[in-house]
């Protein structure tokens, strides 16, 4: 199964150490199991709007479904305790385990040694195949050896084992991963690549909504040397602790046959298989009929990511215009020869202060500030990722909305501040009344474009749980196989929003007397 | 006798090595008119600059009355001190009759009604009472420059320094100007001029200086100084104005 790779998040696990000793094996004592899962991992949990009797509610953003979530259930009736879903991004499940945000992982995630060491898990509770999935039109569809890849094109699922396993290829040609199915699968029918690796199940999923595609299994000893089955993660230094031995008899005593019943089942319901439109079946269906059918069956989801990620936008835009024109003014206070020694330090320090906000959240990836913010602080204020997510993206959008007030004030002619001067304004009025007036008019475009920015990047939140309109979308395009359909619904929903708001900010840009500027990214 | 309202005594200013004024030493008395001339870089405007405090002066004194600035509030000093600039620095953000309250308003916390009639009373004397609701930017060069120094005198000043406040006018526009201000001088209103319009300065001051790198070389009413001229270095300056 799937593997983390070294990296942000092993930086991450570090600053988590230092922030937030763990002290407890769970710090929810209470009478819910807390499970982390990304529900857009068909068959072994998927998110939909049919509440089954298998699916569990995951709040707005719908129910999550599938095989993990069956073996949850089971487990946490076993433990008489309530069963709550978390839905988060591969990434984020770690960081969550070890908050103690989740008590468990059931993620359909391989223990391994690198893995060990921050997680501890249980023994395996499904064990499947490592197989290819190709065209199946391509000679590859007959293969049974992993050698005769040799000189192919293979691709693997970014930061998971899928990728690493295609080493064993010899000379094969190893392309860059990609960090979805929905992509690679693109890719493959493409003719960029000549297969990908997969888990069986979830090669299964794939081929039964792309008819196109086939699966190539492997003869004895011929196949990947990989380990296949896939465990329950407890936190770091449960192992031992009453908690664990509770799961792991839990889990023990659900059968063999149970758990094949389950994995049966999850394949039957799992979404991908489409409900046939006027009889047609789904491996049938035209490209715009799937679209069509996504976007009517799937609504209820993308207007839930719709509204996340519109307040996160504005939120985000508002609140770092605000934080910008602090930041921006302070950082444009000159220092002057007449001013007292006191205020010269002061200004030094806002100045530094102002600098170093600047360069740390203009230099570093969103996405690692929130995590960094978000479970730094998590134990302190015990926030959700929706309010992190706002807080998060206000503070980042400052970074550049400080530059752009700066770059702004700096931009007014020096007779501005001199005509304020002879009239014995002071330097705060004169800020106040001429010049930052004139600054954030001259720079309306470049702060809408802040807009048009964070409506998109707002997407960058997924690691901390923020279910917005791109991580509903791969939970779609996750659940249904129906890759390039379910993102251009996404497209086409993105670019209404930019649209929209492009349109509004011409209105408020005329309205202030601003010449119309004729480019603007989107 | 007459009272003395800037007293400028030893003044010194340097940016970088380059010492501008050398040892100024000058005075302006109540209801004086005084022109300063001089060639570009002479320092004329570093000293008007200084008075307004808008450069702080390296070495010397300012006194206003018998205060030396140094112990005054300096927002309130520049209010009493007016200053019309060459580029007019009118407020591009706001509208005429707002160029001419704001001041009023923040610093001399008169209220928005007062501030109005006072604005609309100065608008008029300058003859720009009818543009009061035009935004500022779209009046022309004279135009400007007569709101600016209605947007000066709103603050009643006690002496209004003047530099080079027709050099950047169009020619058909300077006499509006030039006119607006005789006018003043007329009322008894203080101010100290740098120009390079001699007919108005012979016309219009009570003195005329005359400055040349960094230093006030003549000093005399404006007969002494265009007729009388006692230095070459003035000579000079005035024979290339009258040819
Ligand atoms: N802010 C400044 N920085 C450096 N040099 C300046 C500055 N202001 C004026 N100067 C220099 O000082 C000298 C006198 O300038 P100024 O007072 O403007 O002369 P004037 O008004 O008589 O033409 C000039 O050489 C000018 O380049
Ligand atoms: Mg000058």
């Amino acid at each position: 199964m799937k593997k983390f790779r070294l990296g942000i998040v092993s930086l991450f696990m570090l600053a988590m150490l230092v922030g937030c000793q763990s002290k407890q094996a769970r710090v929810n004592d209470d009478n819910t199991f807390v499970v982390g899962m990304e529900c857009n991992y068909t068959p072994f949990n998927w998110q939909t709007m049919d509440a089954s009797d298998t699916a569990v509610s995951i709040g707005g953003a719908g129910y999550c479904d599938g095989y993990d979530v069956m073996i949850a259930q089971d487990l946490a009736d076993r433990l008489d305790q309530k069963l709550e879903v978390k839905k988060l991004a591969w990434e984020g499940l770690l960081p969550a385990l070890e908050s103690g945000e989740i008590d468990a992982i059931i993620a359909g995630m391989t223990a391994d040694e690198t893995r060990e060491k921050g997680i501890d898990f249980t023994t395996p509770y499904y064990e499947s195949e490592m197989v290819m999935i190709t065209r199946a039109s391509g000679e590859e569809a007959s293969y049974d050896d992993i050698q005769q890849f040799g000189g192919k094109h293979v691709i693997g699922q970014k930061s998971t084992n899928y990728d690493t396993v295609i080493d064993q290829i010899e000379n094969v040609n190893h392309a860059t991963p990609k960090a979805t199915y929905p992509e690679m699968v693109v890719a493959l029918q493409k003719m960029e690549v000549d297969g990908i690796t997969a888990e069986l199940p979830v090669a299964q999923g794939v081929v039964a909504s792309n008819p196109d595609l086939t699966i190539v299994h492997f003869a004895q000893d011929k196949g990947f040397d990989i380990d296949t089955s896939v465990s329950i993660g407890l936190k770091e230094g449960s192992r031992g602790t009453e908690f664990f031995e509770e799961v792991q008899q839990a889990l023990d005593d659900i059968s063999e046959d149970q758990r094949n019943s389950y994995m049966d089942r999850a394949r039957e319901n799992s979404p991908e298989t489409g409900e046939p439109t006027d009889g047609v079946a789904v491996k049938d269906q035209g490209f715009f009929t799937k679209v069509t059918n996504i976007a009517k069956q799937y609504w209820p989801l993308f207007a839930y990511g719709v509204q996340i990620t519109l307040i996160l936008a504005f939120v985000g835009t508002i609140f770092g215009l605000l934080i910008g024109l602090l930041l921006g003014t302070l950082r444009s206070f000159t220092i002057e020869e007449s001013d007292a020694k006191l205020v010269k330090v002061l200004k030094r320090i806002a100045h530094g202060f102002v600098g170093l906000y600047v360069w740390v959240l203009r230099g570093t990836p969103m996405m690692v500030q929130a995590f960094f913010i978000y479970y730094l602080l998590k134990p302190i204020v015990h926030w959700n990722p929706l309010t992190a997510g706002m807080i998060i993206i206000s503070v980042n959008t400052g970074a550049y909305m400080a530059e752009i007030i700066r770059a702004g004030i700096q931009s007014i002619d020096k007779g501005q501040t001199e005509g304020a001067r002879s009239i014995g304004m002071s330097n705060l009025q004169t800020m106040f009344f001429i010049i930052l007036p004139q600054a954030i008019k001259n720079q309306l475009p470049s702060i809408g474009n802040q807009l048009i920015v964070n409506i998109k990047d707002s997407s960058m939140l997924n690691v901390i749980g923020v279910v917005d309109l791109y991580f509903q979308s791969t939970s779609v395009a996750g659940s249904v196989y129906q890759f390039s359909e379910t993102f251009f619904v996404t497209s086409l929903v993105y670019l209404f929003l930019t649209t929209i708001a492009t349109v509004i900010l011409n209105l408020i840009e005329k309205r202030m007397g601003h010449p119309k500027t004729l480019e603007r990214g989107v | 006798m007459e009272q003395t309202i800037i007293k400028v005594d030893h003044l010194k200013k340097s940016f970088g090595k380059q010492e501008v004024l050398k040892e100024v030493n000058f005075h302006i008395d109540k209801g004086e008119v005084i022109s300063i001339l001089g060639s570009s870089g002479s320092g004329k405007s570093t000293l008007l600059r200084c008075i307004n405090l808008l450069e702080i002066p390296d070495g010397g004194h300012i006194y206003f009355h018998q205060d030396d600035v140094k112990s005054l509030e300096l927002n309130h000093y520049r209010s009493k001190v007016g200053m019309v600039f060459q580029s007019f620095n009118l407020f591009d953000n706001m509208n005429v009759l707002e160029n001419c309250m704001i001041g009023q308003v923040k610093v001399l916390k008169r209220s928005k009604e007062d501030a109005k009639a006072k604005a609309l009373f100065y608008l008029e004397k300058v003859g720009m009472k009818a543009f009061a609701n035009k935004p500022s930017t779209q009046l022309s060069g004279g135009q400007k420059q007569r709101v600016a120094i209605a947007r000066a005198l709103c603050m009643e000043p006690e002496v209004l320094l003047f530099d080079e406040p027709t050099s950047a006018l169009d020619p058909e526009m300077v006499e509006e100007v030039l006119k607006v201000i005789q006018d003043l001088a007329k009322e008894g209103l203080t101010m100290a001029i740098v120009t390079h319009e001699m007919q108005f300065a012979k016309d219009v001051s009570k003195r005329v200086i005359f400055m040349d790198q960094g230093v006030i070389v003549e000093e005399g009413s404006p007969q002494e100084v265009f007729e009388q001229t006692k230095h070459e270095r003035t000579k000079a300056f005035l024979h290339r104005f009258n040819n």
